[in-house]
């Protein structure tokens, strides 16, 4: 056998018992143990276990929320009556922080309120810091729930509260620097804290959404109203790198992460209006009644927008915060009172906000002109030296 | 009991300072105007009865709550709420769940009037039409005519 062969047959050999080896579960071994069991289809039953812990958690977290938003009542009260414009704080959580650290959140984010220009407000707005891991864990040690910033937003039993739950790592992030002996005033405490307030701040700055804008937001989970940023410049928002890996010019595998997006966010990063409008719009017919708990969602999961999460402090930057609070507590159809208060068909104007959060990127089959021109000049050149070969090889 | 209904409107008149006290601007803003209804029909002939309800409605929303009127004597619900509501409307309901009146104009102070011909628990339906900083607080006071 020559040897070149016998590689050819060691190899397939070796292939074939790694392919044994990842597909085969050993004897005796329960399947779901195998290196591939996530990618198997979950058994009926186990389906319902998840859906009745998705429930229980859920339970667990409103309790929760409920048992805080109790906690705040007096304290939120006392504002009330004094005309105090500042959200009420809560410390929670298994561990704990020192009275210089617990004074400077509440400084942070009584600068926060005032940055946003909220005095005093219709809606007050209590804010729990949960500083370590929660003490009741709904998911368990490695639930990643845990992390995740949760709003109560008012409801009828109390429809002038709204609750942000805000889970804070003494290890990492913006509370690192505060179990240091001597905590100081930082901007990423303040961005924390205004990121944190959520869909709460538009509570408080414009009221609670009309009926038709609160089912629309329901549906959507508030992506549009996450990140109260309407004080700061368009691109100077949370999660910048999100935009900048969504450029060509910056990352030449912008279209893995535009890919994440659905189709028409897609297109929509591509100057087209009519899907801009689609992923603004989606949701909008929605007709079941609007959750009263929300929770962020996460960044790598895509959004039916590029950006959506700063779209309606963009909104609020541009068209001035009588308007948006118009459109907010309008009971028209989403459609009437969005392009009402862009004066703008929302296509048009959400095409031109999204260019200007990210460069529009090149859609469909046409290549760029370098290419064209490249691919032209190698065409010519191996024209060229054909017709150069050929004429040498001429018998005369 | 006449002379003691009397003395309610002198005392909301009265104790308005203290009340105002007590919750947001927005809820001392609706008792302010409370008030001010009770002495204008206090002026009419009209004395509180001590039935009232208060709360807060997003636009669209209503809430009810009863009232126990008697027969042959006249009644005025009157209702107020915050500066940031445009309407705000009232019905009275029968005991058989008939409506009896209603003030339903584009106002923010509703009032209805109302000579029940039967002695019974009422019902009170409260919507809020227009608001236009979601929730609107409001109040809906009961006043019997004197005899």
């Amino acid at each position: 056998m020559a040897r070149a062969v016998r590689w050819w047959v060691v190899t397939a050999t070796v292939a074939c018992v790694g392919v044994a080896i990842v597909y085969l579960p050993p004897r005796g071994e329960p399947a779901h143990k195998s290196l591939l069991a996530q990618f198997e289809a979950p058994t009926p039953y186990r389906l319902r276990v998840q859906a009745l812990a998705a429930k229980w958690r859920a339970a667990t977290l409103e309790l929760q929320l409920l048992a805080y938003r109790e906690r705040l009542r007096p304290e939120l009260e006392r504002r009330r009556a004094r005309d105090i414009a500042t959200p009420a704080v809560l410390f929670v959580g298994h561990d704990t922080l020192s009275q210089p650290a617990r004074d400077l959140v509440a400084a942070a984010l009584d600068t926060v309120w005032s940055r946003l220009r909220l005095g005093v407000t219709k809606i007050s707005v209590g804010v729990v810091i949960q500083v370590g891991r929660p003490l009741v864990e709904p998911l368990g040690p490695s639930g990643a729930e845990g992390w995740t910033q949760t709003y109560l937003l008012p409801d009828s039993t109390d429809r002038t509260t709204c609750i942000a739950l805000l889970p804070l790592s003494t290890i990492w992030g913006a509370g690192r620097s505060l179990v240091e002996p001597h905590p100081a005033f930082n901007a990423t405490l303040v961005s924390f804290l205004q990121n944190g307030l959520g869909p709460c701040a538009y509570y408080a700055a414009f009221g609670a959404p009309g009926r038709s804008i609160a089912r629309w937001m329901g549906v959507r989970r508030f992506d549009l109203a996450l990140y109260p940023w309407w004080d700061r410049p368009p691109r100077d928002g949370p999660f910048d790198w999100l935009i900048t890996s969504l450029d060509a010019r910056k990352n030449p595998w912008f279209w893995l992460e535009a890919h994440r997006h659905p189709t028409t966010a897609v297109a929509c990063l591509g100057g087209r209006a009519e899907a801009c409008r689609s992923s603004v719009l989606a949701g909008s017919e929605a007709s079941e009644p609007p959750p009263h708990i929300v929770s962020t969602s996460r960044w790598w999961q895509g959004q039916l927008l590029a950006g959506a999460d700063r779209y309606f402090a963009d909104a609020v930057r541009t068209i001035g915060r009588d308007r948006f609070h118009r459109f907010w507590n309008s009971e028209d159809p989403v459609d009437t009172a969005l392009s009402t208060a862009l004066r703008r068909p929302i296509g048009e104007w959400t095409r031109e906000w999204q260019a200007r959060l990210v460069p529009p990127i090149r859609l469909g089959p046409a290549s760029r002109p370098s290419d064209t021109l490249l691919s032209l000049m190698l065409a010519a050149a191996a024209l060229g030296f054909v017709a150069v070969t050929v004429a040498r090889r001429e018998v005369r | 009991m006449t002379a003691r209904f009397r003395l309610l409107p002198v005392l909301l008149v009265m104790l308005a300072p203290r009340i105002a006290a007590q919750g947001d601007a927005w809820e001392r803003e609706v008792r302010l105007h409370l008030s001010q209804a009770a002495r204008r029909l206090h002026d009419t002939g009209y004395e509180p009865v001590p039935q009232s309800h208060a709360g807060a409605l997003n636009t669209g929303e209503s809430a009810s709550f009863t009232v126990t009127l008697e027969a042959g004597a006249t009644y005025v619900l009157t209702g107020v709420c915050d500066p940031d509501c445009d309407a705000l409307e009232l019905a009275l309901y029968s005991p058989n769940g008939y409506e009896v009146e209603a003030a339903r104009s584009s106002e923010s102070a509703p009032i209805v009037q109302v000579a029940p011909r039967e002695t019974g628990v009422y019902r009170v339906r409260v919507v809020m039409a227009r608001c236009s900083t979601n929730p609107c607080r409001y109040s809906v006071a009961v006043f019997r005519k004197r005899q």
